[in-house]
């Protein structure tokens, strides 16, 4: 592919996804745009950037409001209920951010109702009978899931009615915990960016060439990453947040396969 | 020597204003080059000729697009003002090349900045 090509295309991307047409994602730009050796390899990424959903604090508040609605609707209130995040500890979060945008949609009557993790709110649960748990982003599914089958482990917490809210979540990440609690809201519900858009022998050719790019970022032809954690093809990115190891490497992988520094769109912590 | 000049010319902390200064830069170095040019201009061309990053031109082409489609094209043989485009940029030739809305010292510093294969000033992108 030669220069002009090259250039061509991603100007053509660039002004078709106008969020990352902003100076801070200049080096992220000139990076994947080096990455892509091949027309067709840049079509792919043509493809995920166009159909990412780009997230900003503005979806933030809606979906904050939409879940503090789905809590009056289904009855909840602070008497009777704990509103809680998925921190550990000190440790930071993303779903910290969601739970405050939600505690600002709810009346101050909820204060102190509200935590940021299990712990702190176990300490202050005076017999409320509802838990509701918030994450900013459901994968697979397996850290929620996890979670809420280890209260149901315990018989001190056994007994609580399980809701979850979400900012946004995978479909089967969301199906897999749906079973597990009374309700669940999920702002946003995201398939598998390729495999639920694509059928053979379309989606293999894209998968393949996904894959020939993410050769570049990993050593392991088996790594766990590729095509995002356990395959989940996610494309999600929420301003000012960690992006999802869900989401596509090719996103977020700040090291090349042969060690050197890969300044990658989206920074991961 | 550079880390000074950032230091006193760039706005501290702030990338949307350091955004903006740059943006109003490249715009003007954009419109006054391809009012220059008759001819459809390669992208690689005018990112030459301009020194202004893809991501920059591809948000000055969104904007001008975004105030008349018929302003300006883009297709094989590349970027073009189109005639009302080009009447546009004349009837407002004041607000778009002389208007200054950046510091003195900022202006003086922007083609480092405007770069086309620079990376953004470090204390943007402390990883």
């Amino acid at each position: 592919m030669d220069n002009k090509t090259r250039l061509d295309r991603m100007f053509t991307i660039l002004t078709r996804v106008g969020w990352i047409s902003s100076e801070r994602y200049r080096n992220g730009t000139l990076t994947i745009m080096d990455d892509c050796t091949t027309i067709g390899e840049l079509d792919v990424i043509e493809y995920l950037l166009t159909n990412l959903s780009y997230c900003t604090s503005s979806d933030v508040v809606a979906r904050a409001s939409e879940a503090a609605r789905f809590i009056t609707n289904h009855g909840l209130s602070p008497e009777t209920t704990l509103l809680v995040g998925l921190a550990e500890g000190d440790k930071t979060c993303g779903s910290t951010g969601i739970v405050r945008a939600i505690e600002v949609s709810l009346p101050s009557s909820w204060n102190g109702s509200v935590h940021t993790s299990f712990v702190s709110a176990f300490r202050k649960r005076e017999g409320k009978p509802n838990l509701v748990l918030i994450d900013d982003f459901v994968g697979t599914g397996d850290k929620m899931s996890k979670k809420i089958n280890s209260l149901r482990q315990n018989p001190k917490t056994k007994d609580y009615n399980i809701y979850v809210i979400s900012f946004a979540g995978m479909v089967e990440g969301v199906e897999k915990i749906r079973s597990l609690v009374s309700d669940s809201y999920i702002g946003l519900s995201l398939g598998k960016l390729f495999t639920s858009n694509m059928s053979d022998p379309e989606l293999s050719d894209v998968l393949a060439k996904m894959k020939n790019l993410e050769d570049k970022l990993f050593n392991d032809p088996e790594s766990e990453y590729r095509l995002g954690y356990k395959a989940s093809e996610a494309a999600f990115y929420l301003e000012a947040a960690n992006i999802p190891n869900n989401t596509f490497p090719i996103l977020w992988w700040e090291k090349y396969n042969d060690g050197s520094v890969r300044e990658s769109l989206f920074p991961r912590r | 020597m550079t880390e000074a000049l950032e230091k006193a010319y760039f706005p501290e902390d702030d990338i949307d204003t350091y955004e903006d200064y740059v943006f109003s830069v490249a715009r003007k170095k954009v419109l006054r080059y391809l009012y220059a040019n008759h001819d459809p201009q390669s992208i690689e061309d005018v990112l030459l000729a301009t020194k202004v990053s893809i991501n920059l031109l591809a948000k000055i082409y969104i904007e001008i697009s975004s105030l008349k489609l018929d302003f300006i094209r883009f297709n094989n043989d590349g970027l073009q003002l189109t005639d009302s485009g080009k009447r546009w940029v004349f009837n407002n030739r004041r607000s778009i090349f002389l208007v200054r809305k950046v510091r003195r010292g900022v202006k003086k510093n922007i083609p480092r900045g405007l770069d086309m294969f620079s990376k953004l000033p470090e204390k943007y992108t402390l990883r």
